[in-house]
């Protein structure tokens, strides 16, 4: 593991860049999770007073509006060749940082739809600018062999602190822990961006050796000698789109259903959001190691896996109820995040690893804006159609869990008609 | 990538097969023909058993309503998982109540237990029930996994005995599958992040997938089997890091002037697997900590077996072609 060879070896520099990334990453995922995810909802039900349509409504604009936003960002950065400079996204992150922070504060000020409406597209903004900015900064800070730690940290740490601490899913609370956070944190990398420091040359350096260079998924052509991305992956890449709007989907209504209220993260009990945030961590580490480890085919199979089988459980425990048996309900919990974990794992890494210098803002945008923001826009848009057409709850979820076990079959489809590609030791060993 | 010395067509039969399997079990699910399949299993509609039939053998509901006339008989035993079930008549075994709504009139007659999980049950004070009455989850336990209380001889005797038959195993597994065992143990030793990792996801994934696959009731023998799989998968890993332990334990003792030679493979395997087993044993005396360490030596051999493929494969950790390290 890289990081672990830094600290022996004394690589402040190279450590530090490490540590920031992990730690701008997973503050910004935890914000996401909670803040926009949870707290909107909150804010426009309850302060503004918006109808459960007319948020989701909101929420599916925030949505449309962050992907054309970083997908415009990603190309832009691109073109004009801020996608391989450091410094220039670090200063992109630093202002989108300073955004969200007087958002976060502003939040209290919104009390009709329209405020409610202009705090979201604002948002949007800042988040469609911080896609391709941050995810871009892996290129420089993090080695290709650590992109799997790194990713795991990033979900483990975020995942924790979400559900761990956000028993009261209030706008409120969401704002107060977020500032805690945010504020300091924008301090940090306001100085970092616009401070000279000597030792930011060395990280703005950083992408060009060897070891960040080029992402796993790139190979050179023998023939012209340029980078092309192994065609294996993007089947999985396309699959993996859907899973998010399987997920979305179902989380969308598992989110409501007061049955499931207490053992996720809005249950009363510390105990059950400990239990579900000490899986995360053990699943997000789990992930870690296997994308480091393990071929991507297998690793997907895991995650479609125990995507269909969450599912699957989740249907079969709404159909047949048991009673007085509380530790078996969180058994669909601990599937469910050790699924989110893996998947969460693996969209913080690939990005950059079917990427180089060059292409990872574009590659990111296309990637994360279509993975998690058309997706939910998507999912949000049926669920709300399903919703008005009266698809009761176990409808809704068999339809999730059979759309699961299709992307599964899928999956296996594709393992099956496409040829394997050789590992480096059968390469080796030829 | 995990790196395996064979062609990859063993993968791709294995994707074919639980393609077709899934098929299947998706057409099955989709199944929506009302009445009974095979007699014993109701999957939707409406039925009556009159007065004076005799449903033979077990039966399933998992959907529709059934009534039991007065002097119909069903062979039994019941499991009741959803839907109605209205008895007025006799089951000759026991009546398993995980879900949905049954109702014993004054003329019903259970002739074993009444197990309650789960549902809705209106019993009538006239209604005969033989054996006992189970209320919770507790009653639809497998036989033989129930807490059994031990004496302390018995207790004593399960503190040697087991260790010792697992010892055994793995001194004539070390015997005459050298290869295999090593290749495990090796797995084990040298990449125990990675056993451990993915150890550590099949203990999470596989336990409630057999659990799901047990109530099915019709994949209940399936489940079984892969709980022994279970068994013996974990057992295997152990005697693997017996194997390791045991090696380095006589490393030690040679180092130590008390043996010139190395311990032989079998008895390594031995005396390592007898010395993990006690120490996994002493572990259930620390609270937390203790399980906690059980639980990953149970991941770290569970991956190393299911890594190696049971030891038949080296496990070979180098991922895809990835760039050197970072220089330093």
């Amino acid at each position: 593991m890289e990081l672990i060879r830094y600290l022996k070896h004394g690589r402040w520099t190279s450590l530090f860049g490490y540590l920031l990334f992990v730690g701008m990453m997973a503050t910004g995922y935890y914000y996401n999770l909670t803040f926009v995810q949870l707290g909107l909802v909150d804010l426009g039900e309850r302060i503004v007073g918006l109808g459960q349509r007319q948020v989701a409504l909101n929420m599916a604009l925030l949505a449309i509006l962050t992907c054309i936003t970083a997908l415009a960002v990603g190309w832009t950065m691109k073109r004009r060749g801020w996608s391989s400079r450091f410094l220039v996204k670090l200063r992109l992150a630093a202002a989108v940082v300073l955004v969200q922070t007087a958002l976060t504060v502003a939040v209290t000020a919104v009390e009709t739809e329209t405020d409610f409406r202009a705090w979201i597209i604002v948002a949007s903004l800042a988040l469609g600018v911080g896609v391709p900015a941050t995810f871009s900064l892996t290129v420089d800070l993090i080695p290709v062999r650590d992109r799997g730690y790194a990713a795991a940290l990033i979900t483990a740490i975020a995942y924790f602190v979400a559900a761990t601490f956000s028993g009261s899913w209030r706008i409120e609370a969401f704002r107060t822990q977020a500032l805690l956070i945010m504020v300091p944190g924008a301090l940090a990398v306001l100085a970092l961006a616009f401070i000279p420091f000597p030792f930011l040359k060395t990280l703005a350096r950083q992408h060009e050796r060897p070891a960040f260079y080029q992402g796993r998924y790139l190979s050179r052509d023998p023939q012209t000698g340029s980078l092309r991305l192994r065609r294996s992956i993007l089947g999985l890449i396309v699959l993996m789109f859907g899973i998010y709007f399987v997920d979305s989907l179902g989380f969308l209504r598992l989110l409501d259903t007061p049955v499931y209220m207490n053992t996720a993260w809005q249950s009363p009990e510390v105990g059950i959001r400990a239990f579900i945030g000490a899986t995360h961590v053990v699943t997000a580490l789990i992930a870690g190691v296997l994308y480091s480890t393990m071929g991507e085919r297998q690793l997907f199979l895991w995650i479609f896996g125990i995507f269909a089988l969450t599912h699957f459980m989740y249907v079969f425990a709404l159909r047949f109820p048991l009673t007085g048996n509380d530790a078996g309900t969180l058994v669909e919990p601990m599937l469910y995040a050790t699924a989110v974990s893996l998947y969460t794992v693996v969209n913080f890494a690939i990005w950059a690893d079917i990427s180089t210098p060059r292409t990872i803002s574009v590659n990111t945008a296309v990637g994360v804006a279509l993975s998690g923001w058309t997706a939910t826009f998507i999912s949000t848009a049926l669920a709300l159609q399903w919703q008005e057409q009266g698809v009761s709850l176990v409808d809704h979820l068999n339809l999730v869990d059979a759309l699961a076990i299709l992307f599964f079959l899928g999956l296996l489809l594709l393992i099956y008609l496409q040829p394997r590609s050789e590992t480096a030791y059968e390469v080796k060993n030829r | 990538m995990i790196a395996f010395q064979k062609s990859p067509r063993p993968f791709r039969r294995l994707c074919l097969s639980l393609s077709l399997l899934l098929i299947l079990f998706v057409a099955g699910c989709a199944a929506d023909q009302p009445g009974r399949l095979g007699g014993t299993l109701i999957l939707e509609g409406e039925h009556t058993i009159a007065a004076g039939e005799r449903l033979p053998g077990a039966l399933l509901i998992t959907e529709g309503s059934l009534l039991v006339a007065p002097g119909a008989t069903l062979a039994g035993p019941l499991y009741m998982l959803s839907g109605d079930l209205d008895l007025q008549g006799e089951i000759a075994g026991d009546l398993n109540v995980l879900g949905g709504q049954v109702s014993l009139g004054p003329s019903a007659r259970v002739a074993g237990d009444l197990n309650h999980g789960g549902g809705e049950l209106a019993l009538d004070p006239a209604a005969t029930i033989t054996g006992e009455v189970v209320e919770g989850t507790g009653g639809m336990s497998l036989p033989g996994l129930e807490e059994v209380e031990r004496s302390p001889l018995e207790e004593a005797i399960r503190f040697l005995l087991e260790p010792l038959l697992l010892a055994l195993a793995g001194y004539f597994l070390a015997r005459f599958l050298p290869g295999p065992l090593s290749r495990v143990a090796a797995a084990a030793a040298e990449q125990p992040v990675v056993a451990g990792a993915f150890g550590l996801l099949v203990l999470i994934v596989i336990p409630a997938l057999l659990i799901m696959i047990a109530f099915t009731m019709i994949l209940l023998p399936l489940s079984l089997l892969g709980l022994l799989f279970g068994f013996f998968v974990v057992a295997y890993g152990w005697i693997a890091i017996g194997n390791r332990l045991g090696r380095w334990l006589g490393q030690g003792l040679q180092r130590l002037g008390w043996r010139e030679r190395p311990l032989s493979r079998p008895w390594a395997t031995f005396a390592g697997t007898l010395l993990l087993m006690f120490l996994l044993q002493m572990l259930e005396w620390i609270p937390i900590a203790g399980f906690a360490l059980f639980v990953l030596t149970v991941a770290l051999g569970a991956g190393a077996v299911l890594l190696t493929r049971f030891g038949w494969r080296r496990y070979v950790p180098q991922p895809v072609a990835l760039p050197p390290a970072d220089e330093l």
